[in-house]
């Protein structure tokens, strides 16, 4: 298998004032095409912010990220945003629905961003939310939907665009232990079926064994388990 | 992101439809806001265009006509009748006759008063469609078949206090080279009574027979021509050459616009203040709307984070929201233009009822304060009609009508560009890191 994403030498350090925090130290990871691999850790172990330098929504402080060819770290405003509207697909932790959009609205929404014709779009986001089986509650509003259906809608809008790359940042980690074991198991079959990779960030260690690789982040140093 | 998304994502993000939102009240406070300043500016320009229209046309096809030939020196009756058939045979020329023109002291049965005197033809008041539009008979006839006939404004008649069938003695003064002015008193019976509906017209004029006219106005410059033009409005200048062309010598051409530029002149001053004034009342708005796009974007930073995540460039995100702002302004622009057009158009209607409303509020106060006094019931003019038109005319220019929407949208464009410009700068990091 090809591999899909190269971190290497990766540090983020953030500075207030005269202390330096470092968040990130010395980050190196390949990811290989269509696999899972799940990052465990505690909060404030620096999960978050390496989802985000992946995703381009962060710049790391040293090291690189090369992401289908593009070194992510180096890349412009216009490039990061075509990166980021073509390559990547975010989950995170609380839903972000545009709340006075439909179901349907925020799935396709990414693609219509990404300049698909409405109908195609709309196509596109009826079939994610069938496979989620959200599609009867397609014209609700996010406050008319559980907390559950909300990151069920989050995991359909990910893929909309076709993405080789998903980044989930707990996406289950404000969902209680029912609605959160039904998540992850769509959004594992979703992301085998539709043959994506999936970086998936949380601090549920009894996550360990469901992906294809597992790995701990701490202290800002990341390990093989 | 196509224009087409931008619109999209710029029109809903006004319009919050989620359960149990109905949007941002600062939206609907601007919406309100651009809506409410456009009223005033919309109903003063269309009244004040029609005000100006209203007295101008008066003057001009009652006053002064559109285009006057005068000859300063003196001349005679013969020469001036050859004369305005020379001018009737001119291209562009819809109509044209003799006048004379004077002042005297009228005498009436309890009164007396100065006015100014024009003898005309009878022909005046049945060729000239202008004319005729802007006499409406009071009392009486148009009728100055007669030697002794006289038409009175309703000024005047009131003044004198007189009504056809009665005696009005005029009295005019005639000057001599070298000598005292001579007063010949003349009686004229009053056959009509008249209105212009302006007051400065029905408060001094009095029309006589023009023979008559010209036996007692015998001062140099007394004798003129009046001319009708196809459109009084647009440039006389090619029509004053022509009318030079045939004109003798000492006769000059004196359009309405030189006789009444001051007035003219003065009028659109006002008016341009007016507007100006109530311009500045839409900026006021404008602003307003800018605060609401703040408003909007902050509520919208979460919006931003998402689209951003999705792909949206910042500049996308910029143009989204810079369309919620001319959105915003085009609703509003147009929610405003229409009930001022709505108000103009209705202006006496709505100033009848206010009138009466008060008038009836001050009546039903007076009986509870003074409950044992006899109550006469009041009547409040708001606008006296001795000092303007009768019934308040308007006239709307679409030109101007655009002009305004034009420029109301633009200005909310404008205001609301730099808040879309800082949505379009927000960095999502910051925003999930809060979360």
């Amino acid at each position: 298998m090809s591999e899909v994403l190269r971190i290497e030498g990766l540090w983020k350090v953030y500075s207030n004032g005269s202390e330096d925090l470092e968040v990130l130290k010395d980050i190196s990871l390949s990811v290989e095409e269509n696999s899972v691999v799940i990052i465990t850790g505690e909060s404030g172990s620096g999960k978050s912010t390496l989802l985000n330098l992946v995703g381009g929504l962060d710049s790391p402080t040293k090291g690189e990220i090369i992401s289908h060819g593009n070194k992510v770290s180096s890349l412009g405003e216009d490039d990061l945003t075509t990166y980021r509207r073509n390559h990547v697909g975010f989950i995170f932790q609380f839903h972000f629905l545009l709340k006075d959009f439909t179901a349907l609205e925020n799935v396709m929404l990414p693609a219509y961003i990404a300049g698909v014709p409405k109908k195609e779009a709309q196509r596109r986001a009826l079939d994610l939310l069938e496979r989620v089986r959200l599609v009867q509650r397609k014209n609700h509003y996010p406050a008319e939907l559980s907390g559950g259906e909300r990151q069920k809608v989050a995991v359909a809008r990910s893929l909309i665009n076709d993405p080789p790359l998903i980044l989930a940042d707990e996406p289950t980690g404000n969902l209680d232990e029912v609605n959160a074991g039904i998540v992850k198991e769509l959004l594992f079959s979703l992301v085998r079926s539709y043959k994506k990779t999936l970086l998936f960030v949380s601090h549920d260690i009894s996550l360990k064994g469901v992906g294809d690789r597992h790995l701990v982040l701490e202290h800002g140093v990341l390990r093989e388990s | 992101m196509s224009l087409k998304s931008s619109l999209f994502l710029g029109y809903r993000f006004l319009f919050d439809r989620s359960e149990g939102r109905r949007g941002l009240k600062q939206v609907k406070g601007a919406f309100i806001g651009i809506a409410l300043s456009l009223v005033p500016l919309v109903v003063v320009l269309v009244v004040a265009n029609g005000m100006i229209e209203g007295i101008t046309r008066r003057f001009v096809e009652v006053g002064t006509s559109h285009i006057q030939l005068k000859n300063y020196i003196g001349t005679d009756r013969n020469s001036v009748e050859s004369l305005v058939q020379d001018v009737s045979a001119v291209e562009g020329v819809t109509f044209a006759f003799p006048f004379s023109t004077g002042l005297a002291l009228a005498y009436g049965e309890n009164g007396r008063t100065g006015v100014t005197v024009k003898g005309i033809s009878q022909s005046v008041y049945e060729e000239d469609e202008g004319f005729r539009q802007y006499i409406e008979m009071k009392e009486g006839s148009f009728d100055l078949k007669e030697k002794d006939s006289l038409l009175l404004s309703v000024g005047v008649a009131q003044k004198l206090d007189v009504k056809p069938g009665d005696e009005v003695r005029l009295v005019i003064a005639r000057s001599f080279p070298g000598r005292r002015p001579v007063l010949r008193p003349v009686n004229f019976t009053v056959k009509g009574i008249f209105t212009t509906g302006y007051y400065e017209l029905d408060g001094l004029s009095a029309y006589i027979s023009y023979e008559q006219g010209a036996a007692l106005f015998r001062d140099p410059g007394s004798l003129s021509i009046g001319v009708k033009v196809e459109d009084p409005y647009s440039s006389l200048d090619d029509i004053t050459l022509k009318l030079e062309e045939v004109l003798k010598p000492n006769w000059h051409v004196v359009t309405w616009y030189d006789l009444e530029k001051p007035v003219y002149k003065s009028f659109q001053t006002t008016r341009m203040l007016l507007v100006f004034i109530m311009f500045l009342i839409v900026c006021v708005a404008a602003v307003n709307i800018s605060s609401t796009m703040v408003m909007l974007v902050l509520s919208r930073r979460q919006d931003i984070v998402i689209l951003k995540s999705a792909g949206a460039d910042p500049r996308d995100i910029s143009r989204s929201f810079f369309f919620s702002g001319f959105i915003l302004s085009a609703f509003g622009t147009c929610a405003g233009v229409a009930a001022g057009l709505v108000l103009a158009v209705n202006i006496n209607e709505v100033v009848a009822f206010i009138e009466k409303f008060l008038s009836n509020f001050v009546t039903f106060f007076a009986s509870i304060l003074f409950p044992f006094q006899e109550q006469k019931s009041v009547h409040i003019k708001l606008f006296d009609p001795s000092f303007y038109l009768e019934r308040i005319p308007v006239r709307i220019s679409f030109q101007e009508v655009f002009l305004i929407m034009f420029v109301s949208v633009a200005l909310g464009s404008l205001a609301s560009y730099i808040p879309a410009r800082r949505a379009g700068n927000i960095r999502p990091l910051e925003i999930l890191q809060k979360h």
